[in-house]
């Protein structure tokens, strides 16, 4: 048996976490409040590229709740009981994201006052409709999960955890379909988006969750079976080399079709943008590192592992970024064979509102996190297998 | 359903029409809309004159200058078509701004290959019959009505720009800030719109739906009135004798990405 | 139960903190006045009978919206006066000259702010602002931009 047990929550490094992530939320609330108030006009968009940072803080805040989720659900899947000790609080965390994610899609659209008309009227070709039910369905079965694991009905979690996991992949799928299904330019359009878009979260959210756990057995002064972390790390290694396999795989293929050649030399050779960048700098040079971090003997301590995570978790969003925004920013193919003006590359640079916003809302997640640790039994009393 | 409110008023009336034997005089008011295919053809051979014609008037070469002068000249052409439609139906147009810069029309300059001669075209939205920006919309904001137009309903946009990403054409734009301080005047017909909110051509719907129902046998959308060289035909498709039904049935005429297969409901003659 | 005494004395401070418009109105008597509205003159009737418009104008604004916007319907037939009225916004405006002197005057009153005038523009904006009218925008430009005779 897996002791949970509530934190203390009294020591002032805990106070001084908490407080750290709350300024941080106020401020991301802060930048939300200067957009609504002045209009989108603060942020970097423009009419050519209307999706960008914000649309990718979607796409990330959802991947990482689900990522976690699929995580979390693993020991009641497989059978796995090594695993139990962390499903709580990664279904905490997952619970906290999805939030996160709503309140980001609140914050990404023009029109909040009228967000209700999602729910009130349904469209049955969009995938932002379908993902409306999916969204709201996913919450309420992560709840369930995490009501059904604290009542230790084991049954139940088990049934529930085969449920949770395949929510979490129709919803993310579900959110690679918004990107993944549009016709209109040619860097969008793949049917590779929606598998990549799975693989990208499970390795997002085990990169947030690696170095959130170490730091918070370190923290408690809980013993944390290291060889657990390994096989997680392991895990998160051999995801991201998919993820690059993805990457080279999608490239190539758009890339063959003599037609795109533009938009492809744009998006991966042209330096003078944004892009090309984000590319090779944050999202392929990020997975590389993470993966060469990983298999150095250093990949195996506290620190090699902690890294690894939170630099697969920021070329994860560098992925993200870069599925949406070079797709807007290269012109679209409006008249067919033909040379055509008017004819401008639109480099995309965040504002610091968008910034803002993700950042604060990723702190909202891990204040919720933080102030469940201290109100419910989330956390083991011993992070290790039980010798039997 | 009617409100109970509604009901007794309907009662009090009919019994006093009853009363006085007067027949319910209603005037006709045409609503069935899926009698009208709307539909335009642009004949391209007169938009090039027009525009090369504006463009001697200025002293400039349009194969001269360098790209962002073609672009920068091209973003801040205002032929009869675009100028009045910026005005009748409340664009917040933005001449230095290229980023927040928002039209229905626009014109476009193509040409075939490197040495041809450069034709000019006004692109709105096309009023596609499989339309993307429809087919995406969460809320059934935009959507196509039987006589084919896309409308965007605000009253139920929630703003999410998918309908700008999923359009083929580039027909939306969208306020990033209020459009008020942009507009010259105000045409009250027309909503003056809110910031967060897309926008895009609807082939004038306010005016010809008005006159539709006030039985005007060929509305037609402000750039085709005031056009001087009459490049722009507009009419029912649905109609064998229309105009337009006779030019797309005997010309040569072009779908932009007809590919895609969003059936655009714009035809570009000899393009 | 522990705290009883506290429990009621909360819900009576609730009770009281409720109600207070109630007691205040009973102990100022009758000093609020309705605000006075500027009616259009020469015209003998709004579209529906004057008690239905007061009552209920915002539910037939919602149907004409419903029929302009999402069925192209341009008119509304009066059921009290049998007469075709435009469904929208304009129309009311063209009787009632001034959003200001009309409509807001008890919009005021009563704290609503409708959110039509975010997008719709008041009488009162387009004067500011100088109007725009088709008709005359569309023959200005036919002077402006004489017909080219495209067979020459
Ligand atoms: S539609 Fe008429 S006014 Fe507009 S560019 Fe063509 S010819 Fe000129
Ligand atoms: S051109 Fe674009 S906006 Fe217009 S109907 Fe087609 S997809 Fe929609
Ligand atoms: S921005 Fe408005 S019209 Fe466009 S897809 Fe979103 S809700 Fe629909």
């Amino acid at each position: 048996m897996v002791e949970f047990k509530k934190i203390d929550g009294r020591s002032n490094g805990y106070w001084l976490i908490c407080a750290i992530f709350f300024v941080l939320m106020m401020w991301g609330f802060y930048a939300w409040y200067l957009q609504l108030v002045y209009g989108h006009c603060v942020t970097g968009l423009s009419q050519r590229v209307p999706w960008g940072f914000g649309t990718a803080a979607i796409c990330y805040t959802i991947g990482a709740s689900a990522g976690s989720l699929i995580v979390s659900a693993l020991s009641g899947v497989f059978g796995k009981t090594e695993f139990k000790f962390f499903s709580r609080s990664a279904c905490v965390f997952a619970l906290a994201t999805i939030v996160a994610a709503m309140l980001s899609i609140m914050q990404d659209i023009g029109n909040p006052e009228n967000a209700l008309n999602v729910l009130m009227h349904y469209n049955p070709t969009s995938v932002f409709s379908w993902n409306s039910f999916l969204y709201s369905s996913y919450f309420v079965i992560g709840f369930v999960y995490l009501m059904a694991q604290f009542g230790e009905k084991h049954r139940i979690t088990k049934a529930l955890a085969v449920l949770a996991v395949a929510w979490a992949v129709l919803v993310h799928s579900g959110t690679g379909g918004i990107v993944g299904f549009v016709y209109s330019t040619d860097l969008y359009h793949s049917s590779l988006t929606i598998p990549m878009f799975i693989v990208s979260a499970i390795v997002s959210g085990l990169g947030l969750l690696i170095p959130m756990w170490l730091l918070t057995f370190k923290w408690t002064n809980r013993p944390l079976d290291r060889n657990l972390m390994w096989v997680l790390a392991k895990i998160m290694g051999a995801l991201t080399i998919l993820l690059l396999y993805c990457f080279a795989a999608e490239a190539l293929d758009t890339a063959y079709v003599p037609g795109n050649a533009g938009a492809i030399h744009m998006a991966l050779f042209d330096f003078r943008y944004p892009y090309a960048w984000d590319f090779w700098v944050i999202q392929v040079g990020g997975c590389l590192l993470t993966v060469l971090i990983l298999l150095t003997p250093w990949g195996k301590t506290d620190w090699g592992m902690g890294i690894a995570g939170f630099i697969v978790a920021i070329a994860v969003y560098g992925e993200r970024y870069s599925l949406i925004t070079p797709g807007l920013g290269y012109p679209k193919d409006l008249v067919p064979g033909m040379i055509f003006r008017p004819f401008w590359i639109v480099p995309y640079y965040p504002s610091w509102v968008e910034y803002a916003e993700i950042i604060g809302l990723m702190s909202m997640a891990c204040l919720v996190y933080c102030i469940g640790l201290k109100i419910f039994a989330i956390l083991p009393e011993r992070g290790e297998v039980e010798e039997e | 359903m009617t409100s109970r409110r509604e009901f007794l008023i309907l009662l009090a009336t009919s019994t006093a029409a009853i009363a006085t034997s007067k027949a319910m005089q209603l005037p006709k008011t045409e609503v069935d809309l899926s009698k009208y295919k709307w539909a335009m053809v642009v004949q391209v051979d007169k938009c090039t004159k027009c525009i090369n014609n504006i463009l001697k008037k200025k002293g400039i070469k349009f194969d001269e200058l360098s790209l962002d002068k073609q672009n920068e000249l091209l973003r801040n052409l205002r032929p009869p078509c675009v100028a009045a439609c910026d005005l009748a139906n409340n664009v917040p147009r933005m001449p230095n701004n290229p980023r927040f810069d928002c039209y229905m029309v626009r014109i476009i300059a193509a040409k075939s290959t490197e040495n041809a001669e450069w034709r000019f075209f006004p692109l709105m939205c096309q009023e596609c019959e499989h339309p993307a920006c429809v087919e995406v919309c969460p809320t059934k904001a935009s959507y196509k009505r039987p006589d084919g137009i896309v409308v965007v309903d605000l009253h139920r946009c929630i703003g999410c720009r998918y309908c700008m990403v999923a359009c083929p054409y580039n027909a939306r734009t969208f306020t990033f800030m209020d459009p008020l301080e942009h507009l010259e005047k105000i045409n009250p017909e027309v909503p003056i719109r809110k910031d967060g909110v897309p926008m895009k051509c609807e082939f004038c719907r306010w005016l010809i739906d008005m006159e539709r129902c006030e039985g005007v046998k060929n509305p037609k959308p402000v750039c085709v009135q005031v056009c001087p060289y009459d490049a722009l035909v507009f009419g029912n498709l649905k109609d064998p004798n229309s105009e337009v039904s006779k030019i797309v049935k005997t010309s040569k005429v072009v779908r932009l990405r007809a590919g895609l297969g969003t059936e655009p409901k714009v035809f570009y003659q000899d393009l | 139960m522990y705290s009883t005494k506290w429990v009621i004395a909360g819900i009576i401070v609730f009770l009281v903190a409720v109600t207070l418009p109630v007691w205040y109105n009973a102990a100022m008597g009758e000093q609020i006045t309705p605000p006075k509205l500027v009616l259009p003159k020469n015209k003998k009737h709004c579209v529906e009978s004057e008690s239905y418009m007061i009552s209920d104008h915002m539910e037939l604004l919602v149907k004409w919206r419903e029929m302009n916007v999402r069925k192209g319907e341009g008119f509304y037939i009066s059921k009290t006066y049998d007469v075709p009225y435009k469904t929208q916004l304009v129309q009311c405006f063209q009787c009632h000259k001034s959003y200001d002197d009309f409509c807001g005057r008890c919009h005021n009153f009563v704290g609503v702010r409708p959110y039509c005038f975010e997008c719709h523009a008041t009488p009162d904006l387009v004067k500011q602002k100088g109007e725009v009218n088709v008709t005359q925008l569309i023959q200005h430009f036919h002077q402006m931009y004489p017909k080219v005779n495209s067979t020459s």
